[in-house]
């Protein structure tokens, strides 16, 4: 025991001294950081145009939603540890890959229902996987590879064998849903991998957004890694708001300062997301970045992102953790993105804005019972991701639709930035929406440049509130899929994307970007169209960009790499320019954050190519590492 | 009646013959079969990135319709105005399909047709047009 503990507080000491780099990408964010940021430097700009594929794996869990089965989302991130790759797929198997040639070594598969219980798709976000400080010789389980599944079950896997852990949990699976004390009409789905820190498991869950208006409140747990014993739990919504409203939970990644023992979560909206009249206590810690004692859940701070949230703005993405140099003075930062395309950038130890946030007036709202905040928190630097103002009328949809976009924009209600949600006319003209902005992969940081780059959206959509007897009227037939019932609140929600009859955007472009910050200073270094859009197969101009879901990451040499983008593109970008260096083609959207590492002597990048109906209907099982000739 | 059904009955009901001399029309054709071949590609080819979209099928059947615009054109004892429509549409099919292939990302495409817009100019100002010409107005007189 004693030797455990000291052997434990060595590691502790060696993360904490450690640089916050490594060259196992062992983590969703590839460090606990979430920097997303590798110190290999054999690709570099210069020679990155003659990547070629080294590998590519097809695991066969996929679906595009025919015969019965959901179609699929893979957005995960696969983990370089343990000498192996490790994947999770859709359908809830585990790959353990060898990382040089893509040859499987072995596979686990958790035999969940595969059934879109929570989410409108079967999805992951990958594995976690943990290590004991003190491994047994001879005892398995001392290296532990972990999958979550829609059924709200975690599995722990032995990562060298494939087997069971049966140490975990009961038999090697831990029900996380024996701990759903609110709601019994959906499980708390496990798609984003457990965060790992010394011997614990960080456990948030992902519900059925806008389906109900009391929901579990957003409780994270803290688990034994070894044995999946409860530790602590955390509650983001106090006891007593409870019975009114739910959610608020973390359904992204998170980030964890070793140095200070603290762990960052992402805080998402209460339910229901777009109404609050019967939510209207302050629930400080809806919409936030929190600050935790990961030993015991204790909140350090808290900073609420959205007041009363109506728009469904979830923190949606691990706070990067980077050291900058603020005027030739060392800060301890986090930078927060957001669906909002507002970059906060905060004193991590603190909670305090490194850059000014302000207090903007809001608009009210014009829903009997609601009552908007009438301020908004604003961040000027760094510059937003997106315009504050909506970006205008198309002419070219306009045109093409013989004037229905600028004619429905007339009929909607925008009173600028949070405008909110209505039931009068045609409902609310939305911009930033719930695609954001940013999405859940956030963004990447170069901590020896202090360079923060992120890929973000320009998405407008339509909110429209509808009296239940409206909601009971119109949520039937084709455009189904657009209503959303918000059970137990007195109005049902319809949301759709602006676009004309064609199904052009009825906005102007770009309509995704990739941007550089010097965090230093808050300054924009570069921001481009980022992607391209196909329509019937052909392929819009580049300076429309596309919408972006993924995220990219930074290697020493300069190299940022990236899929996300709807034209099934991975990408290689230059890290002081923007400038696109080498692309290729996959067979879907490469909506899952890439990794890259070195094995024997060759650096590989991998993309796993799965898709998102979000973006196209085309989905995949392709796994593809590039490399460069020997 | 469709217009291609009415060239077609017009074409089949007169004594036609190749035109080894008709070069320009011919250069095109087989510019147009290797496009074909190219436009089949990319659209049966999966995860290419256009396979199986009406986009590539468009050209497909762009390729297909100048291929068989320019072996019409290769034959003799067409009337004028056929000749005429068939420059015409012939002309528009290149154009259009390089605008398409642009758009598909499909540049050996695009380069094809631009040498299919040579070929057609080397038809046109042949002298078998105006050979063409000559005849059907004297036969008139």
């Amino acid at each position: 025991m004693i030797a455990r503990i000291v052997a434990a507080s060595a590691l502790g000491a060696l993360a904490a001294a450690s640089p916050s780099v490594a060259a196992d990408w062992s983590t969703f964010n590839g460090n606990l950081q979430a920097q997303k940021y590798s110190t290999e430097t054999q690709i570099t700009p210069d020679n990155v145009k003659n990547l070629a594929k080294a590998w590519e794996l097809h695991t066969g869990d996929v679906s595009d939603g025919s015969g019965g089965k959901p179609s699929s989302v893979w957005s995960a991130t696969p983990l370089f540890v343990n000498g192996t790759l490790y994947l999770a797929t859709p359908f809830y198997r585990i790959f353990a890959v060898d990382p040089g040639n893509g040859k499987v070594k072995w596979t686990f598969d958790t035999h969940d229902g595969l059934k879109a219980l929570t989410q409108p798709a079967l999805k992951t976000r990958g594995v976690a996987y943990w290590q004991s400080a003190t491994p047994q010789a001879g005892q398995p389980c001392q290296k532990i590879v972990y999958i979550g599944t829609m059924e709200a079950k975690l599995f722990a896997v032995d990562a060298d064998t494939g087997k069971a852990c049966a140490g975990f949990g009961v038999n090697g699976m831990l029900d996380v849903n024996l701990w759903n004390t609110t709601n019994n009409k959906w499980p708390l789905s496990l798609l984003q991998p457990p965060t790992v820190y010394k011997d614990t498991l960080f456990i948030g869950w992902a519900g059925k957004d806008w389906a109900n208006a009391v929901n579990s409140p957003g409780t994270i747990f803290a688990v034994d890694a070894a044995t999946g014993k409860l530790k602590w739990t955390f509650d983001s919504i106090p006891k007593e708001d409870q019975v009114k409203t739910g959610t608020a939970n973390v359904w992204a990644s998170m980030s964890v300062d070793p140095d200070d023992n603290m762990l960052y979560v992402p805080i998402s909206s209460p339910s229901p997301n777009f109404y609050g009249g019967d939510r209207k206590e302050k629930l400080p810690m809806g919409t936030s970045v929190t600050a935790l004692d990961a030993d015991t859940g204790a909140v350090i701070w808290s900073r609420q992102l959205i007041h009363h949230d109506l728009w469904d703005f979830d923190t949606n993405s691990a706070p990067v953790l980077i050291d900058i140099k603020k005027n030739g003075v060392s800060v301890p930062a986090l930078v927060e993105s957001s669906k909002q395309g507002l970059l906060y950038v905060l004193n991590r130890k603190t909670g305090e804005p490194v850059y000014p946030i302000t207090e903007r007036p809001a608009p009210a709202s014009d829903v009997p019972g609601e009552q908007a905040s009438p301020t908004q928190p604003y961040v000027a630097l760094p510059e937003p991701t997106i315009s504050d103002t909506w970006p205008g009328v198309f002419p070219l949809a306009d045109a093409l639709s013989l004037g229905y976009c600028s004619n429905e924009a007339k009929k909607l209600r925008y009173d600028g930035k949070f405008t909110p949600p209505t039931l009068k006319g045609d409902g609310s003209l939305t911009y930033p929406a719930s695609p954001g902005g940013v999405e859940w992969g956030g963004g990447a940081v170069d901590p020896e440049t202090d360079t923060y780059v992120v890929n973000s959206s320009s998405v407008v959509q339509i909110y429209q509130l509808l009296t239940r007897a409206d909601y009971d009227a119109k949520s039937h037939g084709k455009d189904a899929s657009d209503y959303f019932p918000q059970e137990g609140a007195p109005y049902g929600f319809h949301i759709t994307n602006f676009v004309s009859p064609q199904g052009i955007p009825c906005w102007n472009p770009p309509y995704g970007t990739l941007s550089a910050y010097n965090l230093d200073t808050g300054a924009l270094l570069w921001k481009k169209p980022f992607g391209e859009v196909q329509q019937w197969g052909f392929y819009m101009p580049e300076s429309w960009g596309s919408v972006t879901i993924g995220s990219p990451i930074i290697t020493k040499s300069g190299v940022i790499f990236i899929g996300a983008s709807m034209d099934s593109r991975v990408r290689a970008i230059d890290l002081k320019t923007g400038d696109v260096l080498w692309k290729s083609l996959v067979d879907a959207p490469a909506v899952a954050s890439p990794i890259t590492y070195s094995y024997n002597g060759k650096q590989y990048v991998v993309f796993v190519a799965g898709g998102n109906a979000i973006l196209t209907p085309t989905v995949s099982d392709q796994v593809v590492a590039y490399a460069l000739p020997n | 009646m469709s217009l291609v059904a009415f060239l077609i009955e017009g074409i089949a009901a007169m004594a036609v013959e190749i035109d080894r001399h008709a070069y320009g029309a011919w250069l095109i054709a087989i510019i147009s079969l290797i496009g074909l071949a190219l436009a089949l590609r990319g659209y049966f080819t999966p995860n290419d990135g256009i396979s199986f979209t009406p986009g590539a099928l468009l050209v497909v059947i762009s390729t297909a319709l100048i291929l068989a615009a320019s072996v019409l054109l290769g034959l003799t004892g067409l009337p004028v105005w056929v000749i005429v429509v068939l420059d015409v549409l012939l002309l528009l099919g290149l154009l259009g399909t390089a605008l398409a292939a642009w758009f598909l990302q499909t540049y050996l495409l695009v380069a094809l047709m631009f040498v299919g817009v040579i070929a057609w100019i080397v038809h046109v100002i042949s002298p078998r047009l105006f050979h063409a010409v000559s005849t059907n107005v004297g036969a008139g007189t």
